[in-house]
């Protein structure tokens, strides 16, 4: 009986804990840089909804820039795609937890056409996209937020 | 005929002499390779195109400007009004392996609803794509070649040397892209720092570059 219950047990946890040893999501914070007013934000909101739609992989955090602003360097480049990962570094830390995997700042302006995205993943260094001209509709920041999650697990371990 | 036969000659010469050097900034690999690349769309055309300037056909791919290498400067190979340009950046000849993706990837171009052709890149297009790669935006930006004037869309990518030693040489894929919709000389599209590239499959995916071409060419400023 006991050996029975024994063996119920470890299926049931074998169940509810399906194997995926070593998994773990990717840990990424989004921040609108905020210079495209409210089609800027919507825009924002698209490609942060392409991670939302990741699940259970992709452990997303949103912030304004004015939120996280007192982190960031005094001075900083006016365009996104000068910032260094230095600029970006403060933002990784997390009190008693590990580093984000990756910080994501996103200038996007659909009014005028034009989005600059910089990634700081794991590694040293920054990735940066930039768009012009283009109207970024649905399927453009689709495009672009695949691209972004792709330098952004650049240097990860689950 | 005639013409075409002494093409053919001349990339059979390339390939029998090896031809393994490649010229810096790209162009050396499709044809004349002797570590298991091999000659993609050997058409004479493609020959004439770099010794002439003769317009290519679409989906045509450069074979030829591994053959004709006289150590000048080489000029952009020009591409018929209309279709769109997927200029490739190399220093060392294509794998065997990416050259069966290239020809996938020149198949899906010319099927595509917007047509389109594979070249080599010249002098000209290679000093474009590093100035890109360089610093984004480049300041100043440089003018567009010439023979971009007429497409509607024109896609640079380099091709990163393989890894490893041969025989067992990798592919290590292609570095970001940098899409231009000329007249104008400011890149719709460019990656820079760390982003990573594409492999040639992975153009076509879905969700690929090349699934994007429409909308980007339709974009007008």
């Amino acid at each position: 009986m006991t050996r029975a219950a024994l063996i119920a047990t470890a299926l049931i946890a074998t169940a509810a804990a399906p194997a995926r040893a070593g998994w773990r999501p990717l840990e990424l914070m989004l921040i609108d840089a905020g210079q495209g007013g409210a089609a800027g934000k919507r825009c924002v909101d698209r490609v942060a909804g392409f991670f939302k739609a990741q699940g259970e992989d992709v452990d997303l955090v949103r912030r304004d820039l004015a939120a996280v602003r007192a982190k960031l360097p005094a001075t900083l480049p006016p365009s996104v795609l000068a910032w260094t990962d230095a600029a970006t570094a403060a933002l990784r830390v997390r009190k008693g937890d590990d580093p984000l995997d990756a910080i994501v700042v996103i200038d996007c302006r659909p009014d005028a056409r034009t989005l600059d995205v910089v990634i700081d993943p794991a590694p040293d260094g920054v990735a940066t996209l930039r768009l012009r001209a283009v109207a970024l509709e649905a399927p453009v920041l689709e495009w672009v937020a695949r691209r972004i999650q792709a330098a952004a697990y650049v240097g990860f371990e689950p | 005929m005639r013409c075409g036969l002494i093409g053919i000659t001349l990339a059979l010469v390339a390939c029998k002499s090896g031809g393994g050097e490649g010229r810096a900034g790209g162009g050396a690999a499709v044809g004349g390779a002797r570590d298991g690349a091999v000659a993609v769309g050997t058409d004479a055309n493609a020959v004439a195109a770099t010794t002439d300037a003769a317009p290519v056909a679409p989906a045509v791919i450069d074979a030829g400007a591994a053959a004709v290498d006289a150590g000048a400067g080489r000029a952009a190979t020009p591409t018929p009004p209309g279709v769109v340009r997927l200029v490739l950046v190399h220093d060392v000849p294509l794998l065997r392996s990416e050259e069966k993706a290239l020809q996938r990837v020149t198949s899906a171009l010319a099927r595509g609803k917007l047509k389109g052709t594979v070249v080599d890149a010249g002098d000209e297009e290679a000093a474009l794509f590093a100035a890109w790669t360089a610093q984004v935006p480049p300041e100043p930006m440089p003018p567009l070649p010439a023979a971009w004037a007429t497409a509607p869309l024109v896609i640079v990518v380099g091709v990163n040397p393989p890894s490893g030693v041969e025989p067992k040489r990798q592919s290590s894929g292609l570095s970001p892209p940098v899409v231009f919709r000329p007249p104008s000389n400011d890149a719709v599209f460019v990656a820079g720092g760390r982003a990573t590239g594409d492999t040639f499959d992975g153009l076509l995916e879905e969700g690929g570059l090349l699934s994007m071409l429409a909308t980007f060419a339709r974009s007008a400023p």
